[in-house]
């Protein structure tokens, strides 16, 4: 006999947390209660449990060999641990800071100039697919100068 | 509760006596295997020690949870030799994360985020999960009756190993967190960094998928 879910039956989520203990015990005691008549919460009660119990037989795995001795070696290269200094830290920051502005000052200038070698040059910073549209057509040498064309005269 | 088989019959899991106060906890099945003597230093002392540079104490809490940190990221990664130097990076990390550590936060919630971290890296670099290869042996327990009810024991482990391993890492995570390790979702938030209503939520729905997966594999 197949049984349908009802309108009052928790989620799986309250189950789920039914097993653990995990809820308060008002609403523990309605699921509770709950799945105890009905057959379909009580059947999802149960494959719960039993999942959990046997998740828990996983528990006796072993890594098989002891670590400390190589943990130990590898700490001993190390130096031992230190909590980062707050003091100063800012300080520290400041310490690049001609670096910093020599590398802005290179940065600005380069585009200063790669913008002056560039200015003026509107032929040859368009896109190829675009020339169609320029004032100067393809392959004209006159850029700007109102007597190089007819004006449809 | 343990897993408990019939002779000769199906496997099933004493579940019939569910009860909402007590048979269902599992909290003092983990106790045992992290409880200490009254002479042995706790992990917040072991830790503290560490920090000045003592290197015994952080020894002692890598046996300490070298295990669990291991079987942690090897159903993450799904290989032992990757589990192994993983486990390793995680207590280096750890050991250079230390003077980071607050006394308030609790050391295995703190260790156990540094290995997720670590076995999440392993696997986004690699932009794949292989599937954890199957243990030729697991620790059935002991009170399972008759090498029949054993050998099918074991062949559910196989099958809910196979399972998991098909779950999305953020999915697959939550469960081990929770049904391995035994935390809390107080805990497990903390580990992940995710509220504790979507631990809830993730956790239900890595459940159901392990159930359709586990039926799947069964029909």
């Amino acid at each position: 006999m197949k049984h349908e879910q009802q309108p009052d039956c928790p989620r799986t989520e309250q189950l789920s947390a039914l097993v653990d203990e995990e809820l308060a015990r008002e609403p523990r005691e309605d699921i509770a209660n709950h799945a105890a008549s009905c057959p379909l919460c009580g059947a999802m009660l149960r494959d719960l449990t039993e999942q959990r119990s046997l998740l828990h037989s996983l528990a006796g795995t072993r890594a098989g060999v002891d670590l400390a001795p190589r943990i130990e070696q590898r700490l001993a290269r190390r130096p031992a641990p230190r909590r980062k200094a707050p003091d100063g830290a800012w300080w520290r920051g400041w310490r690049l800071a001609p670096a910093g502005l020599a590398a802005a000052s290179v940065l600005v200038t380069g585009i200063y100039s790669g913008a002056l070698l560039t200015a003026g040059s509107a032929i040859a910073s368009r896109p190829a697919a675009m020339a169609a549209f320029d004032a100067v057509p393809p392959g004209g040498i006159c850029v700007g100068i109102p007597s190089c064309y007819s004006r449809g005269r | 509760m343990d897993p408990a088989a019939g002779p000769g019959g199906p496997i099933s899991f004493i579940v019939a006596t569910w009860n909402i106060s007590g048979p269902g906890s599992f909290n003092g099945l983990l106790a045992a295997d992290t409880r200490m003597t009254a002479s042995e230093p706790t992990d917040r002392e072991c830790a503290d020690l560490s920090r000045k540079g003592d290197h015994g104490a952080f020894s002692r809490l890598v046996r300490r949870y070298q295990d669990r940190t291991y079987r942690f990221i090897l159903r993450m990664v799904g290989s032992h030799d990757e589990a192994i130097e993983l486990t390793q990076d995680t207590f280096i990390k750890a050991w250079q994360a230390l003077p980071e550590w607050r006394p308030e936060a609790e050391f295995r919630t703190w260790l156990f985020r540094i290995a997720s971290n670590a076995a999440t890296d392993s696997l986004r670099r690699r932009k794949l999960v292989q599937f954890v290869p199957l243990e030729e042996d697991y620790d059935v327990p002991a009170e399972t009756p008759g090498p029949e009810a054993q050998l099918r024991v074991k062949q559910q482990l196989r099958a809910l190993e196979s399972a998991l391993a098909r779950l999305p890492h953020e999915q697959r995570e939550v469960v081990l967190l929770r049904d391995v390790e035994d935390m809390s979702y107080a805990e497990i938030g903390a580990t992940l960094r995710i509220n504790e209503g979507t631990v809830k939520s993730r956790l239900a729905r890595a459940r159901e998928a392990l159930l359709a997966h586990r039926k799947r594999e069964n029909a």
